[in-house]
């Protein structure tokens, strides 16, 4: 009894407290007064001086680390006494620290660059925290991927695969996605959680549309010489191709470059999913590639050799510094904002080289160069899926549910 | 029932400090024997080396003619096969049991058939008058009914020997009164050898047949107890013994034929041996007599009362001479008034006389004043 | 009218009063707020579910436990988890009382070799980031079949474990176990320590034989330990979340807080506060069962007692076998993951183990370039890794401080007032924050404090949020050792002074806390220790401008700085052991009597 009563006690009065907190209505953001509809004309010497005249700092949220140098290279040389902050965050806790700081009215970001398309679209934009903006300028540059989300930077995950010993893979062993649900690969097909990074599991997503799915039963035809036979509780060839990999013992990891290094180090086939750049990484790190020995497929995997994803450029609804945080966008497009001129600088004094030499990083700009022995975003467009968004909101759920029957 | 020899048992604790100092003592069977001592004087660590507890550092212990532990033979009989039953002064009841559990959990030990154990369980604890809370845990029980599970628990396998730590120190005046006597009744039913720890002489004095008073580790005297009280060895037994204790007067002596002359500032005496012994011309004593053996009179030695302590039966004085005080004990309900005059004079041949130097017993004998 | 309200004066005349009410009012805010909102969570739609749920952010849904409870997702969602929870947590508690046990035993009872080194180096694992250990198991024991390359240990053996050693349920149940070992010596060998040794040698008076005594009577009597143990090693190893994750994910074994992590962080955030309350409830219900098993008849309060002579066990000819097998399991815990860290932390390139490859650049070199394999400074020329140190040390000290002092004064209070319902109410709000996950909280707390509260400003991105949220959740440690301590010290010491005049604050810092000294720095150790080494309470917390060293490590990590982030963690230990080892040479504190009491 003594107990109960202290529980109810207890209850009445945080009860009581929760009632003054919340009292207090927060005001509602108000992201939608930006219409998408008509192209900004402002320009970036507009939107600079603007900025400048403003004179809040300025604040970013990146999954890249690149655009957190791209921020201090812009300022140094465009901005100088305006202040600056550039912070690299995974991209579900931006969604949620974004998601919360403009629901408090917290001074946050003003612009952030994030992937996950389906998170950002109904969890930022749907909710009006965060908002699709470009000017006449970026639509020139950028032309149809300014919508529904505006790229600024594409990123790829193909398919790698350690190589160059007899008990790995050889180059063009891999001609087939379906090599993964293959019993003889069983337990060598690696990937990141996607459930713990969104990009993985939008791939995933997409591959269950209409389009992908039939490109993917054409494939399996091609790779076991039968037709697909659909199980019961799987709608499409997508669906079955995602029960198969889980059902095929897929290694699912925490982080890409964990990955990379155990295939790269693998003494049996195999694989994954992994961001390009990681080959790079994995090259030019030691003269005898005695550590990594990775490879990574092309053009000639039936039907695609993994995914293309694009980290968005988008304005945050209660922006401290909106001008200046717009003007820092559109100089990203240019090449000086992609690559550097040599002469720009950070903070610790190191000369700006933006995306310089690095393999997988595709400027929203087509017109920016790509690193010497990479392919263009048109080019791997091709063979990789392109992570749509609005498909991507609209079955994640879906998905997602499938996976937790399934994992 | 056996008999337990100590010889030469020695225990040292760490490099240095000796616990007990080559003790020699044999305990008769069925004898009930209080070691005795203040604290710290290796009394409790001679019990339990006789229980196997505390390994000596040399010597050997005997049970009859079995040897339990010698340093020379490397014999160390565990405890389990000594057969002994051991009381310790915080009882030790496992709080987790039941007192039916506490008690038959060293008969199911012996592996004694369940309705033995259960009948064995029954009978003590209806010695111990504890039949109504075999189904308590300690917890839940008075120190007294605690006192007396654990000595149910420690008598139900009948041991040979029964040792005790000091049992009745954390119970009540009144309780250890009790105790007391269920101890003695005890002690006479089984037949038992006791042998008990206390820092009490009046618990020894009362129970025990045989006393080992013993400190820093020496023993002093082992004897009966009304010999311990009325012969003690030396200065240190003679103090430790009594309540009011033994007063001790400092007096210079002079041989006088058979009898020695005493005398101090205040008064002269004249102590007549009770047997003849050899003595000096002349030394430095210390005298003891009993609270007892002072009598009021109507002449004597005059003293001025400096506190009188009725207690009903008897009254316990603290007369002063000078600067001499001395305790007296007057049996029968009297009170004196403070400060009043009284003479005293001494009766029987008690008095105990200490060589000052040795602080060792010469002779009784017994006084006169001399004017 | 009159009456009462002399009967209020008198109330709150007694300090311990005031504090008892200041406890009760700013605990229900702080502990039982958050599990408020946790329950309202679980009944609306979430940003993220609108896709799933279609309705409006906000709106009020019973979805989410039709959904876990009563769909076909409950067995993956919940059943399975649950299950595999339950069962590594059971086991973990298994594993650390076995290990914590018989160590504590072998350290206080027999005469094992080694034993001052050995006890020093045997907290080591609970020093340690939890998941860390995690990593070292992996770097160690990882097999081709998962990852495709083998660990350390086929490079030495030339075995390769199984699967089943590498990876999943085995391995979360003996690296928990071992991280929570610590936990189980300190309690078990606290109570061995002071166990009266006639409890035993009356057993052994009556004949009892060696196993039979060890199972009847010791193993009964620091039973109590070894409840309080398994509350603390459950709660714990079900709110673990990093060791399940490294080990888990890559066989695609999931307990409730990866499940709980996906689910917050995923679409699904409103089953993932439910996930949390259930394993509150879990907690909360072990505890329960707890306080029955010890229950009222069976008091303990017989069992300590000065113990002069606890009687050594000879191990014999076994003496120097177990001593050096203690060595070894020491060795394994404590030293062999540290000298992976170093190693790692060494190498020019990851997993090339000769000698030439060994470099001090990424503790000392110069930065050299953002696409090259050392695109930051050496740790040791990093500003960012002193300005990340100096942060941690801070908010540890904050959350020291804070919770050490709350702790000792609820410890105070509680004892004072022992029995009433007062006391008994802040008691268990004090023990709440233990047991509600730490990502569940801090979760909440991002929500409660993001926005201005009454007189509490917004603490979004501030210092203070982390501070705040570190103090509480350390709060029950610190309670704890208060209780303990206070319940040392008879009442009269204090009433002494109280009948001389001597005003409470007076008291306190001129009686109780000198004669309590070394047990009330203790409490304030802990909390610190438990703060540096945390992640998941800090990590959605955190913004650039307060990173703590814990989650620069797991940016490192992420990024693939495998070096960085071993000499992070490496950095860490060595700074926790500095600290440790300097407040106990000073005070004469340590974790263990923190912990213990």
């Amino acid at each position: 009894m003594k107990k109960l009563l202290s529980v109810l006690f207890v209850l009445l009065l945080a009860v009581s407290l929760f009632g003054c907190g919340s009292k207090e209505e927060n005001p509602t953001p108000q992201g939608n007064d930006t219409p998408t509809a008509e192209v900004d004309t402002a320009t970036f010497e507009e939107l600079l001086e603007a900025g400048i005249a403003n004179g809040n700092k300025l604040t970013i949220y990146t999954t890249h680390s690149v655009a957190v140098s791209a921020l201090q290279a812009f300022m140094r040389k465009y901005a100088p006494g305006v202040e600056y902050e550039g912070t690299q965050i995974g991209d579900t806790n931006q969604v949620t620290q974004v998601a919360q700081e403009v629901k408090e009215g917290v001074n946050g970001a003003d612009i952030i660059f994030i992937q996950d398309g389906a998170r950002v679209l109904t969890d930022l934009v749907e909710e009006g925290y965060v908002y699709n903006w470009y000017n006449q300028e970026i639509k020139d540059l950028v032309g149809d991927d300014c919508e529904p989300l505006l790229v600024w930077d594409y990123c790829n995950k193909v398919i790698m695969y350690n190589n160059g010993g007899e008990k790995t893979y050889n180059e063009g062993d891999i001609t087939n996605i379906w090599y993964c649900t293959d019993p003889a690969n069983k337990g060598s097909f690696c990937m990141k959680d996607p459930t713990t990074e969104g990009v993985n599991m939008n791939f995933l997503v997409n591959l269950v549309s209409d389009e992908n799915s039939a490109k993917l039963e054409a494939a399996y035809k091609d790779y076991y010489g039968t037709d697909l036979v659909l199980d019961d509780d799987c709608p499409n060839a997508g669906y079955q191709f995602i029960k198969m990999i889980y059902a095929n013992d897929m290694v699912l990891g925490s982080s890409d470059s964990t990955i990379a290094k155990d295939i790269a180090a693998a003494e049996k086939p195999m694989s994954g999913l992994l961001t390009l750049n990681k080959y790079l990484k994995s090259r030019g790190l030691r003269e005898d590639e005695k550590t990594y020995n990775l490879l990574y497929t092309t053009n000639n995997v039936n039907p695609v050799a993994g995914f293309i994803y694009p980290i968005y450029g988008l304005q945050v609804a209660n922006a401290d510094n909106p001008e200046l945080a717009k003007a820092f966008l559109i100089w990203l497009y240019s090449e000086e904002g992609w690559y550097g001129n040599g002469e720009l600088t950070c903070d610790d004094d190191s000369v700006y080289k933006g995306m310089q030499g690095r393999y997988g990083d595709y400027s929203g700009n087509t017109s920016n160069p790509i690193a010497d022995g990479d392919m263009s975003v048109k080019e791997w467009k091709k063979i990789l899926v392109q992570e749509d968004p609005e498909q991507a909101a609209e079955y994640r759920a879906d998905v997602e549910d499938f996976i937790q029957l399934i994992k | 029932m056996p008999t337990i020899k100590l010889i030469d048992v020695t225990k040292k604790f760490g490099k240095g400090s000796l616990a007990v100092d080559h003790l020699n003592m044999e305990i008769k069977d069925g004898e009930f024997v209080s070691l005795l001592g203040p604290s710290g004087c290796g009394k409790t660590t001679t019990l339990r080396m006789i229980a196997g507890l505390e390994t000596p550092t040399e010597g050997e212990i005997y049970f009859d003619d079995e040897c339990v532990f010698s340093d020379e033979k490397g014999v160390n009989l565990s405890p389990d096969k000594r057969n002994v039953g051991f009381l310790f002064q915080n009882y030790a009841l496992w709080p987790h049991m039941t007192v039916y559990n506490n008690i038959s959990f060293g008969l199911e030990n012996m592996k004694w058939p369940k309705e033995k154990i259960d009948a064995r369980v029954k009978e003590i604890c209806e010695t111990m008058r504890i039949s109504e809370y075999m189904n308590r845990y300690p917890a839940e029980l008075s120190g007294g009914q605690q006192q007396r599970v654990a000595i149910a628990r420690t008598l139900a396998p009948n041991p040979r020997v029964l040792l005790m730590d000091e049992p009745l120190s954390n119970l009540d005046a009144k309780l250890r009164n009790d105790m007391r006597t269920e101890l003695k009744r005890l002690h006479k039913n089984s037949g038992s050898t006791f042998v008990y720890v206390t820092h009490d002489q009046s618990e020894a004095m009362t129970l025990s047949t045989k006393v080992a008073l013993i400190r820093n580790g020496l023993l002093q005297q082992y004897c009966p107890p009304l010999q311990l009280y009325g012969e003690p060895n030396n200065v240190f037994c003679a103090d430790f013994m009594g309540n009011p204790s033994m007063n001790f007067v400092e007096m210079h002596g002079v041989r006088k034929g058979d009898d020695v002359l005493l005398e101090n500032k205040e008064f002269k005496l004249l102590f007549k041996p009770n047997d003849p012994i050899d003595i000096k011309e002349e030394n430095d004593y210390v005298l003891g007599i009993r609270p007892e053996f002072i009598k009021i009179a109507d002449k004597g030695i005059r003293s001025s009362v400096i506190s009188s302590l009725p207690s009903g039966m008897e009254t316990t004085l603290s007369l002063g001479v000078g600067d001499i005080v001395l305790s007296a004990v007057v049996f029968g309900s009297i009170d004196f008034a403070m400060e009043s005059t009284e003479y005293f004079d001494f009766e029987g041949n008690g008095y105990v006389l200490f060589d000052k130097e040795s602080q060792e017993k010469l002779t009784l004998g017994s006084l006169k004043i001399v004017e | 009218m009159k009456k009462r309200w002399n009967r209020i004066k008198t109330f709150f005349s007694k300090p311990y009063n005031v504090l008892l009410i200041l406890f009760l009012v700013v605990l229900s805010f702080l502990v039982v707020f958050p599990l408020i909102s946790i329950i309202k969570d679980t009944f609306i739609v979430h940003s993220s579910e609108k896709s799933r749920i279609h309705q409006a952010v906000g709106t009020f849904t019973d979805y989410h436990w039709k959904r876990l409870f009563a769909s076909e997702f409950s067995k993956s969602l919940l059943w399975d988890p649950l299950k595999n929870s339950l069962k590594t947590s059971a086991l973990s508690c298994v594993v650390s009382i076995l290990i914590g046990g018989t160590f504590a035993w072998l350290v206080s009872r027999s005469d094992m070799r080694w034993k001052k080194l050995l006890t020093k180096l045997f907290i080591f694992p609970y020093i340690m980031p939890s998941w860390t250990l995690a990593l070292a198991w992996k770097n160690f024991f990882k097999n081709i079949a998962v990852t495709g390359s083998n660990g350390i240990f086929y490079s030495l053996t030339g075995i390769q474990v199984p699967t089943w050693f590498a990876y999943g349920e085995f391995p979360i149940i003996i690296v928990t176990g071992m991280h929570y070992a610590p936990f189980a010596y300190i309690l078990i060998g606290g109570i061995l320590h002071n166990m009266d040794a006639n409890l035993e040698e009356a057993a052994i008076i009556l004949k009892t034989k060696r196993l039979r005594m060890f199972t009847r009577i010791t193993i009964p009597i620091v039973m109590p330990a070894v409840l309080s143990t398994i509350i603390l090693v459950f709660s714990g190893a079900m709110a673990s979340f990093a060791t399940p994750q490294f080990l888990g994910l890559p066989v695609r074994y999931y307990v409730l807080t990866t499940e709980l992590y996906a689910s917050i962080n995923g679409t699904n955030p409103g089953v993932g506060y439910i996930l949390a309350l259930l394993m509150i409830f879990i907690s909360i219900v072990i505890m329960f069962i707890n306080q029955r098993m010890i229950g009222n008849r069976k008091s303990y309060a017989t069992v300590t007692g000065k113990s002069a002579n606890i009687s050594i066990f000879h191990l014999g000819i076994w003496r120097t076998p177990i001593s050096i097998m203690a060595f070894l399991l020491v060795m394994c815990m404590s030293v062999i993951p540290l000298v992976t860290f170093a190693l790692e932390s060494l190498l020019s390139y990851t997993g090339v183990y000769d000698f030439s490859n060994l470099t001090l650049s990424f503790w000392i070199g110069q930065a050299q370039g953002h696409d090259t394999w050392q695109s930051e400074p050496g740790i040791l020329r990093n500003s960012e890794v002193y300005r990340t140190l100096w942060n941690s040390i801070k908010l540890s000290f904050t959350c020291s401080m804070g919770a050490g002092t709350l702790g000792f004064l609820a410890g105070y209070s509680i004892v004072r007032r022992r029995g009433s319902l007062l006391s008994q109410t802040v008691e268990n709000l004090t023990f709440i924050p233990y047991l509600i996950p730490s990502m569940a909280f801090s979760a909440i707390y991002l929500s409660m404090f993001a926005t201005r509260r009454g007189i509490i400003p917004s603490l979004y991105g501030t210092f203070a949020i982390l501070a705040l949220i570190g103090t509480v959740k350390y709060l029950p440690m610190a309670s704890r050792s208060g209780v303990n301590s206070m319940l040392q010290l008879s009442p009269e010491i204090e009433e002494a002074g109280i009948i001389m005049g001597v005003p409470w604050v007076k008291r306190m810092t001129r009686i109780i806390i000198p004669i309590e000294k070394t047990t009330i720095v203790s409490g304030y150790l802990l909390p610190f220790i438990s703060a540096m080494r945390e992640l998941s309470l800090f990590v959605i917390l955190v913004t650039a401008n307060n990173r703590v060293l814990t989650t620069l490590l797991l940016f490192y990590d992420e990024k693939g700085y495998t070096q960085f982030s071993n000499a992070v963690n490496l950095l860490i230990i060595i700074v926790v052991l500095i600290i440790n080892f300097t407040v106990e040479r000073i005070t004469g504190a340590s974790i263990e009597k923190g912990v213990g009491g």
